[in-house]
């Protein structure tokens, strides 16, 4: 195990080294005991990734995903519990993403109805950068999604983007598990029909 | 929606698709797969289905950058003790955002120098000088600008004048480097002439 230099580490991200990034997250509770700030800097660099992900296919724009995995990270340096040992600290995040993602799809749709004009599409240039750490989904793909009501959406995110599995999703969620297998199983039924549809216009 | 597969088998095609499925259990549908060609035509369905989801990876040069610019704003937020920003950052149009944001870092400087001065360490001064470059270089999005302007305020640490940077000036393609000096303050805007307006 190679321990990470301990000194020039004052803002949070300036001594995110990847080494950081490897550390499990027992590690990592147990380097906050001598050391919140650097145990928050390896947080930040495991997770920032899969995190921002999660909020961009979620939300499909990337400032809005910005933004959110900002806020996941800033209410991970004020949550106490945090680094307790029994503290779960993956399902944490992403139940933070995940709520926070849902809520802001929530009140763009509020926003849609005071303005009396549909929901904007989801046609919108990304900058290459962040189609390289999403990652790229098809187009069909990505309108499929789209038309999923979004707690669906948030069980394929997780699942198939995210790569939890059941187990973890119904940690994260705080659902049970078989919640979370039905759901998937609704949610795909949909895609697959979603997907069918583009295709025959397609072919 | 579901094309005659076996009642019995249903549930665990759903599991073995998605990689949940016991590896007693597995095996035992594997076995009933060869015989039964509608349960193996269900099954390569949702596989077909599940890989169509995964996105394409690929490698790139610019991600660093990103991730330096996002610590180096997370680092301030963090320092400065913020509150939820993203909640009114969203609500607000995003050039909106900007400008506030831009506010939040001035005020993130501020807050920064006064905590520091008890400690008065050089050696953070120079963290927070490079925060402030990571936040001029990395330009996140396309239409994102940094500008730096002659204003009446002061420059919250003195010993950030000297330390260049680059400004994105409104009038000019290219960034051009510019050393700071007291009396400029620094900006991240979104509009070329939002930027403009503030000269």
């Amino acid at each position: 195990m190679n321990t990470p230099r301990t000194a020039d580490i004052v803002p949070i991200g300036a001594a995110t080294q990847d080494s950081l990034a490897l550390l499990e997250d027992a590690e990592i509770s147990s380097l906050a005991r001598t050391d919140r700030r650097k145990a928050l800097s390896a947080l930040v660099a495991k997770y920032r990734r899969p995190l921002f992900r999660h909020a961009f296919h979620m939300l499909h724009n990337a400032e809005e995903a910005y933004e959110i995995t900002q806020e996941v990270f800033l209410r991970a340096h004020r949550e106490e519990r945090l680094f307790d040992p029994d503290f779960h600290i993956k399902g944490w995040l992403y139940r933070v993403t995940a709520n926070l993602s849902l809520k802001h799809i929530r009140s763009r749709r509020v926003r849609a109805l005071f303005a009396l004009k549909r929901p904007e599409p989801v046609k919108e240039s990304v900058p290459p950068v962040v189609d390289a750490i999403a990652g790229q989904v098809r187009a069909e793909v990505a309108e499929a999604l789209a038309g999923l009501p979004p707690r669906f959406r948030q069980l394929v995110v997780l699942r198939y983007f995210d790569d939890l599995s059941y187990k973890e999703i119904a940690d994260a969620m705080k659902m049970p598990i078989g919640s979370v297998m039905s759901g998937l199983s609704r949610a795909r039924d949909r895609l697959k029909r979603l997907l069918k549809h583009t295709e025959l216009e397609t072919a | 929606m579901n094309q005659g597969s076996c009642p019995d088998y249903r549930d665990s095609i759903e599991l073995y698709v998605d990689g949940e499925l016991s590896a007693d259990a597995a095996s035992a549908l594997t076995a009933h797969l060869v015989e039964c060609p509608s349960c193996a035509a269900r099954v390569a369905e949702l596989s077909e289905l599940v890989s169509l989801l995964k996105p394409a990876q690929g490698g790139s040069p610019d991600e660093s950058r990103f991730w330096r610019r996002f610590e180096a704003e997370l680092s301030l937020r963090v320092a400065r003790g913020e509150t939820p920003f993203w909640r009114r950052s969203i609500a607000l149009s995003f050039p909106t955002a900007i400008t506030a944001l831009g506010l939040v870092f001035a005020l993130a400087l501020v807050a920064f120098s006064k905590h520091r001065e008890a400690t008065g360490l050089a050696q953070e001064n120079a963290q927070l000088k490079a925060a402030v470059r990571e936040l001029a270089n990395a330009r996140l999005f396309p239409n994102q600008m940094v500008v730096a302007l002659a204003s009446p305020t002061p420059l919250p640490t003195p010993e950030l004048s000297g330390s260049v940077m680059k400004v994105f000036h409104p009038a000019m393609r290219a960034p051009v480097e510019r050393k700071l000096a007291p009396g400029m303050e620094i900006r991240l805007v979104d509009d070329p002439g939002q930027a403009r307006d503030m000269y």
